[in-house]
């Protein structure tokens, strides 16, 4: 028996799927499009993802944030932040930080002359807010307020309509001061009102200043959280960063937004998963389209298949040829499918997909989702679907690696 | 009928890709089920959960109170529209509340809470809050008695340590400017950490009356049907029998929990764009099969067109080819999606951290069997395959039998 040179069976499998133009093109219509959706699926997820990072983050809370460590559990007015200055200096001397922010939690009830609601107010540093969450850039109406100004407050927009005040307009809020539970209550003038895109935001939430929250909880220079800013956001949720274990000295809970938003990585987690799923399916649906197209060409030419095997041909040169078709066939349709979906993913990377009307945990995507374009989609995405169709076509190369040759002549 | 003898036939000829080609669109078709299972499913019970525990199918407030809930937004004696309501609608439950904020003062805390003042049975029967009373007990019936009882949300109770027998005392500002200060005693804890009622502080209708300084009105009316399917309807007859109530707003849930119907109409239909993909597919798949074996085949339908056979016979013969594949491949489609769907509607998927799609939590994966998770598939498998058979039917049906005969 004489075996097939490998370029004879490349020449071969290359003519072969040229012969039934319309079938080839069909499969590997198929194939590119179950590759572009996959590209698409994981730009998609990925930027979702992103987008809803920078959401969460740049809302309020920002990338990280320090604690007491009981306060998280329980938020009680005592439990500030241990060692506040030497956290400080530590937040301030690292070369990953870029920008800090104090803040003071009260929880009350705000009044103006047509009504009061319960919300929740943060005492902050005006100055340094910016350079942690969104706070300046979510003004709708009115002057973002300086340090230097005298009791401004910033009110949701949805807090103002509800108290039926407008900028310039009295509010008095009502709370209890540390230690001794008293009652406290201050006056101050809204300075400007906020949208967040986010309904806890603006439902429920004011902004003071720093230091007339503490005054309103008898607290003297304490906070009860410090937000922080890294120079990527990668580096928020590092462990191993040195900044970690000092803080972990001085008796404070540092924690990342991967810690602070336990359902982003929840969602992270699930999105592997989503992804392997859409490869399961892909790979179900594509290796049948291949099975089916590669056995009714077998079918075909089994009379060459006979004539071959009778000429001597070893039966692993025919399989290998059969691989060979489906190799091909995968390769022009994994190359249409980078193509198309790279294409698309770049496309929806420039203009984004509005996804407006969907609310995640309280805040409206009111950014367009932008895909996000990765190394993955070009290598290993498409490689994996090349090794798909490779797989898929393994049991009909058997079948005709197995042909005998008179049964094969005499189905003529 | 001796066309669907003859498409059975041709099924049948090329046995294995016949099958392959039923794998492929069944496959299609459990996927669609599955998806369709489960976004159904999981809506469907929050759906359930918040309308049976919470906000009803219909309310009724003051016009504006939705967007800018204010204690003076009061909707006047509530009695005469409750009875209004009854009269209109077949069996429907129907409870006034009253609705404000207060601080809440516990062991060495404040906190802001959400009040709700109840009317004590017929809440009851709305929400079924007495089941939801973890400690201790749900309002007594006295009416006197019970203005100085409070329920507490399990996560408001923990937070401000107090327990069942604790006094409570509350802070507001009443409906006529006034202080509101009162001291209760908690009855109760309402419902889990995570429920929809952990924040919430529960009076009895008197109480919060007084409280808040409120006579004679409510804030919401809170309508459930017996059925769900009939809350449009309801809501027509509502907005007629109310005419003459000036300045109410019925609204469905759909209108009160907003955010979350957008939401769920906005996932819904990213839903479609990946069925769309998962369709398209296996249309694909099914265009080769049926393109193929009409090519194969056209010397037989030449010779069917030579012997006398019309067109559109040909063309039905084909396309009840494609459809006995399409019928076949969605029973082995419901093999593979029943069980499953099953499985999610029985078992489903707990999550470890609940994701929050417009103001609601969701905390499970779960399906539903439903008549509409197999309808739907079947529909759109059986007229994708029609559809994509149409053309592969009609370069059939238009082979000369001369130039057909000729190639044999």
């Amino acid at each position: 028996m004489n075996s097939i040179p490998i370029s004879k069976s490349i020449h071969l499998a290359w003519r072969n799927i040229g012969r039934n133009p319309r079938r080839s093109l069909l499969t590997l219509l198929v194939i590119s499009v179950g590759t572009a959706s996959l590209l698409l699926a994981h730009g998609f997820i990925l930027g979702t993802e992103q987008l809803m990072i920078k959401m969460s983050t740049e809302l309020f809370a920002g990338q990280a944030q320090i604690h007491h460590p009981e306060f998280k559990d329980n938020a009680e007015i005592e439990f500030t932040v241990p060692n506040l200055s030497k956290t400080i200096s530590a937040i301030e001397s690292d070369p990953n930080i870029d920008g800090y922010s104090k803040r003071v939690l009260v929880s009350g009830m705000i009044a103006s002359a047509h009504d009061s609601i319960v919300i929740q107010v943060y005492g902050v540093d005006f100055a340094n807010e910016p350079k942690v969450s969104r706070l300046k850039r979510a003004i709708s109406s009115g002057k973002y307020p300086s340090n230097s100004m005298e009791r401004p407050i910033v009110l949701g927009y949805k807090v103002a309509e509800q108290l039926q005040v407008s900028l310039g307009d009295k509010v008095v809020i009502t709370s209890a001061e540390a230690f001794s539970g008293e009652l406290s209550q201050d006056m101050f003038r809204v300075a400007a009102l906020t949208n967040f895109h986010s309904r806890p935001m603006d439902n429920g939430v004011g902004f003071i200043k720093i230091q007339s929250a503490q005054k309103l909880l008898k607290l003297k220079d304490e906070v009860h959280q410090v937000s922080l800013h890294f120079k990527t956001i990668d580096l928020a949720a590092n462990k191993d960063l040195d900044i970690r274990r000092t803080l972990e000295q001085y008796g404070v809970l540092a924690e990342g937004w991967d810690e602070l938003f336990p359902s982003l990585t929840a969602m992270m987690e699930m999105n592997k998963v989503s992804i392997s799923i859409i490869i399961a399916i892909l790979f179900a649906l594509i290796s049948l389209s291949i099975l089916n197209t590669t056995f009714m060409s077998i079918f075909e030419r089994m009379f060459e298949f006979g004539v071959l095997k009778a000429l001597g041909t070893k039966s692993f040169s025919l399989g290998l040829m059969v691989v060979l078709e489906c190799f091909f066939i995968g390769l022009l349709g994994v190359i249409l499918g980078i193509i198309t979906g790279g294409g698309l993913v770049f496309w929806f990377n420039y203009r984004g997909i509005v996804f407006s009307d969907f609310e995640y945990n309280g805040m409206s995507m009111v950014e367009p989702i932008k895909t996000i374009i990765s190394i993955d989609q070009f290598t290993t995405l498409p490689l994996l679907m090349l090794f798909m169709c490779v797989i898929a076509s393994i049991y009909p190369a058997f079948h005709a690696a197995g042909i005998s040759p008179s049964q094969a002549m005499s189905k003529k | 009928m001796l066309i669907i003898k003859m498409a059975l036939r041709n099924v049948l000829r090329q046995r294995r890709r016949s099958f392959i080609t039923i794998c492929s669109m069944a496959i299609g078709f459990a996927l669609l089920s599955i998806s369709l299972s489960i976004s159904e499913g999981s809506y469907n019970v929050i759906i359930k959960q918040f309308t049976e525990n919470i906000t009803g199918h219909i309310q009724i407030h003051t016009e504006h109170y939705l967007d800018r809930p204010s204690l003076n937004s009061k909707i006047k004696s509530p009695e005469k529209i409750v009875t209004i309501i009854e009269k209109n609608l077949d069996n429907p439950i129907v409870a006034s509340r009253i609705k404000g904020g207060a601080l809440a003062y516990g062991v060495k805390r404040v906190l802001p809470a959400a009040v709700i003042g109840v009317q004590v049975e017929r809440e009851d029967k709305l929400s079924s809050l007495s089941r939801k009373v973890k400690k201790g007990l749900y309002f007594s019936n006295v009416a006197e008695e019970n203005h100085y009882e409070a329920l507490l949300g399990s996560k408001l109770a923990n937070n401000l340590k107090i327990k069942v027998g604790d006094d409570l005392v509350l802070i507001a500002t009443g409906a006529d400017g006034s202080i509101a200060n009162d001291l209760f005693q908690v009855k109760g804890i309402v419902g889990s950490l995570d429920s929809m009622e952990a924040n919430n502080i529960y009076l009895s209708e008197g109480g919060a009356k007084r409280f808040f300084s409120i006579y004679n009105a409510a804030h919401e009316i809170v309508i459930l049907l017996p059925n769900h399917n009939d809350i449009y309807s309801a809501k027509d007859t509502l907005i007629r029998s109310l005419q003459e109530q000036p300045k109410l707003a019925v609204n469905t849930w759909q209108e009160v929990e907003k955010q979350f119907y957008q939401s769920m109409v906005a996932d819904k239909k990213g839903n479609n764009v990946t069925s769309f993909i998962i369709i398209l597919m296996v249309a694909i798949g099914v265009l080769n099969t049926v393109l193929m074996s009409v090519l194969e085949r056209m010397h037989e339908y030449g010779l069917l067109r030579a012997i006398g056979v019309r067109p559109s016979n040909i063309i039905s013969l084909v396309l009840s080819e494609s459809s006995l594949l399409a019928t076949l491949s969605c029973f082995l489609g419901s093999a593979i999606s029943l069980p499953v769907n099953y499985w999610f509607a029985i078992e489903g998927i707990e999550l470890e951290h609940s994701i929050e799609v417009g103001g609601m939590a969701f905390n499970r994966i779960v399906g539903e069997v439903s008549a509409q998770g197999t309808i739907v598939p079947f529909i759109v498998v059986f007229f994708t395959t029609i559809l994509v058979s149409i053309f592969p039917a009609i370069k059939a049906a238009s082979v000369p039998p001369t130039e057909a005969l000729e190639r044999g």
